[in-house]
């Protein structure tokens, strides 16, 4: 027999499918949820459920921002295999470099309007694509996120599942083939799991805020105020952020060297969070002296909107290498979106993803101060 | 309205008893109930950063909160306890089989017995058993397999009868 196997039948029955005697379990609850909460890291990255710790955190590790005054109900397009994005290694023809695309960047948006109210409320969508059998789906979730200016006032949070669709036409064929299944497994070295095609229903959520007042993540929690108190000056600002790192990534404890931290770090500045124009400006100008991000060209969004982008490689254990994209609105120099490419023809999470394919994408639809609660 | 409490509490109840039992095969049932509790209070600080499959996870803190409040010696004793409460007490109506494995499982490293209970007794597929230990799942299968075979080879060693747990103590002292 397999010794995995006799291993399996040995285990010694208390540690069983036992239940916890109540008093255990009400004194252990009771103490765990007497706690301080701490402002959720994951909680406007997580994509989808069972990609789990690591994912989460390339998937994390850039967000974007694009002040749009679209409307809001529309579902995400699944995100377009990025054919013609220019790769930073093939790309021929790159008209600005790195530096100059941050500076313009900081220029520009150092013009917009700071603004005011009750709330900073965001619209992000988030997608990423995954492998099935034969063919490649994508699976999106819409959050619609408001962060109270004042303490002591709770968060809010409505978001969607979106379903999942076969990602380009080929997959869509192969899906077909398959028999159109309205429930697709998906295989990624881990156990299986099933997505539906059909969209989930809206949940909301609330939640005080962690020690009452802590909105954002930023190499550790932030207030409201801490945001506004963000020193606008570039290299004051790097060492205000750096002096949370500690030689790891965001999300786990992987090694993860200073620019690729700083990069993920201020990428969420500039996509989703309420700082000033001014201290959105003196990231992007922070951003340009770090001399391993790269300019990528023209790049085209998972919602098929293009803007300049620069990014850079980073590795983890679970992926490997995959380059981190910021994709900039050249029009009001804020972040359009985000994502994680493929780069390595070895990418073996996902086999039907080739270099140059989108793998996860953040896209925040808009971002803006309200009065307006969501309570209604 | 998903109530955080509420959500937190199907977590806790889903969990628990795995959370524990994993514990417990790592460092013995004296200290299984601090460290679960420990566990659980960060759980709860973190809530927003567990994911929707949160035995991983929290396995994984389980394991770090192991090893950052209970000392190694602490850990092998109350380790070595519990494999005497296996492989001693409590087997009157136990088959010889179960217990060579059980007595085949301690004596192996500590790093081994980990990978092998992760996945046998927790049910882990490699990528969340990697996801615990904090490997690559292609690490983590390289070194199941070697797990595995000395598993196999010690079985193959084991008289079932002779309780090995002296030796244990003295191979990890």
């Amino acid at each position: 027999m397999n010794p995995i196997e006799e291993l399996r039948r040995a285990r010694p029955a208390h540690l069983g499918e036992t239940t916890v005697d109540e008093r255990t379990r009400s004194a252990e609850l009771g103490y765990a949820m007497a706690q301080p909460r701490e402002a959720g890291r994951a909680r406007r990255t997580m994509i989808r459920p069972a990609w789990g710790l690591g994912l989460a955190g390339a998937a994390a590790a850039v967000t974007a921002i694009a002040l749009l005054v679209s409307g809001t109900g529309t579902a995400p397009r699944a995100p377009a295999v990025a054919q013609g994005t220019p790769s930073p290694v093939a790309s021929p023809k790159l008209v600005l470099s790195a530096r100059q695309v941050l500076l313009a960047a900081a220029t520009t948006t150092a013009r917009e309007p700071a603004g005011q109210g009750a709330y900073w409320q965001t619209v992000v969508f988030h997608s990423g694509v995954s492998q099935a059998k034969g063919y490649t789906v994508t699976t999106g979730r819409r959050v619609e996120s408001w962060v109270p200016a004042k303490p002591g006032a709770q968060a809010w949070e409505r978001s969607q599942e979106l379903g999942a669709k076969p990602t380009t036409p080929d997959d869509e064929k192969a899906w077909r083939a398959a028999g159109s299944p309205t429930k697709i497994t998906i295989s990624e070295g881990g156990k299986p799991f099933e997505v539906p095609t059909a969209a989930g229903k809206v949940e909301t959520r609330r939640w005080p805020l962690p020690d009452g007042d802590k909105v954002y993540w930023l190499g550790r929690n932030v207030s409201m105020k801490d945001l506004r108190g963000l020193p606008a000056e570039p290299d004051a600002l790097k060492r205000w952020l750096l002096s949370s790192y500690k030689g790891t990534a965001t999300e786990t404890n992987e090694p993860m060297g200073r620019d690729e931290w700083l990069f993920s770090v201020a990428a969420n500045i500039v996509i989703e969070m309420p700082v000033t124009p001014d201290v959105r400006a003196a990231t992007f100008r922070m951003l340009s002296e770090l001399p391993s991000i790269k300019s990528l060209g023209e790049v085209t969004d998972a919602e098929g909107r293009t803007g300049p982008a620069v990014g850079l490689e980073i590795t983890t254990r679970d992926d490997g290498p995959m380059l981190h994209r910021l994709i900039i609105d050249a029009e009001t120099g804020r972040g359009l979106a985000s994502d994680v490419v493929v780069v390595s023809p070895d990418f073996s999470a996902a086999p039907g993803l080739t270099p140059g394919s989108i793998r996860f994408s953040t896209v925040v639809k808009e971002a803006g101060w309200t009065d307006e609660s969501p309570a209604k | 309205m998903l109530d955080e409490s509420q959500r937190f509490t199907t977590i806790y109840d889903d969990c628990r008893q795995r959370v524990w039992a994993y514990v417990v095969a790592q460092a013995g049932r004296q200290v299984a109930d601090e460290v679960v509790s420990e566990t659980f209070a960060i759980a709860w600080r973190r809530l927003d950063d567990i994911p929707p499959n949160p035995l991983p996870w929290l396995l994984g803190v389980a394991r770090n909160v192991t090893r950052d409040t209970v000392r190694a010696e602490i850990r092998r004793e109350g380790l070595a306890a519990q494999l005497r409460e296996w492989t001693e007490g409590d087997v009157a109506d136990e088959v010889t089989e179960r217990l060579g494995v059980l007595h085949a499982l301690t004596r192996l490293a500590p790093e081994d017995r980990e990978l092998l209970v992760l996945v046998a007794w927790q049910g882990l597929g490699p990528r969340d058993a990697a996801k615990v230990i904090g490997c690559s799942s292609a690490a983590f299968r390289v070194r199941l397999h070697r797990a595995r075979k000395r598993l196999k080879r010690e079985m193959e060693s084991t008289v079932p009868a002779a309780p090995r747990v002296r030796r244990l103590s003295e191979e990890w002292s």
